[in-house]
């Protein structure tokens, strides 16, 4: 299996930040992002670039592994959308992955957890991805 | 706090309020909530309050046993409901879930969001 760790804690202009992803393309135009750290404003558009580039790569189906993610806010959650829209017309589908009980009130909150699958482990994510077929 | 308001600065607000409240004794499900609606109220200045030019945000918390009060500050253009690009205009509807108390003034130039957060569970109080 190969990954790529995109990002880390300190940016080239120097700010240390507390963020870190891990992008592993699965095959089958299955593709993770593990993201460790907070998930804001800040560190949001670091997200979306790796999403971008997974889907310009090919994949369609991806899982967001939040295990590691202590933290997420709205700007976060419209990156997620964003995704999900991006490969729903292609026949692909997002997953989230996430046991944090206060990211799980964020999604309840904002109606989101009605609108993405989220699951507890990684494993379950790929399964509910691989029931899914792209185009 | 009086600081710009760039993206970089969302989470020292986030991690120095949050500081406040673990510091008087708010669990970390509390501080986690705290974290997140001072950041929603953070975020949208940074992104919508002075329209890509400079400015400035400022935060003023006040903190007794019970309760962490959080002000958030901008002279732009204040925060705004239809926040697509903060994300699906979810910031207002955190912030109404996970504090006790908040309204939003607009008074010459000058938004402020006011935040009431209680620092331990209502049980816990004995309420």
């Amino acid at each position: 299996m190969s990954f790529a760790t995109l990002s880390t804690g300190v940016r080239t202009d120097g700010l240390m930040f507390d963020f870190a992803l891990r992008s592993e393309p699965l095959g089958d135009d299955i593709h993770v992002l593990a993201v460790a750290g907070e998930i804001d404003l800040f560190t949001a558009p670091d997200l979306k670039r790796a999403a971008a580039e997974a889907i310009d790569g090919g994949a369609r189906r991806i899982v967001i592994d939040l295990t590691d993610t202590r933290f997420l806010d709205s700007t976060g959650l419209g990156v997620l959308i964003g995704i999900a829209k991006r490969v729903r017309p292609a026949g692909g589908d997002v997953a989230i992955v996430n046991t944090e009980a206060t990211t799980a009130s964020t999604f309840a909150i904002t109606g989101l957890d009605g609108v993405l699958t989220i699951v507890a482990t990684r494993d379950l994510a790929i399964e509910e991805l691989r029931s899914t077929q792209a185009d | 706090m009086r600081i710009r308001a760039v993206p970089e600065n969302v989470p020292v607000v986030r991690h120095a309020v949050g500081g406040m409240a673990a510091i008087r004794g708010a669990d970390e499900r509390i501080r986690d909530a705290i974290a997140l609606a001072v950041t929603e109220a953070v975020a949208n200045v940074v992104v919508h309050a002075y329209d890509g030019e400079a400015g400035l945000l400022e935060v003023v918390a006040s903190v007794d046993d019970v309760e962490i009060d959080v002000v958030v500050r901008d002279h732009g253009s204040g925060l705004r409901a239809d926040s697509p690009g903060a994300g699906l205009g979810a910031g207002l509807r955190l912030i109404g879930a996970l504090a006790q108390r908040f309204d939003i003034t607009r008074r010459d130039g000058t938004t402020e969001v006011h935040m009431a957060f209680r620092l331990r569970p209502a049980d816990a109080l004995g309420a």
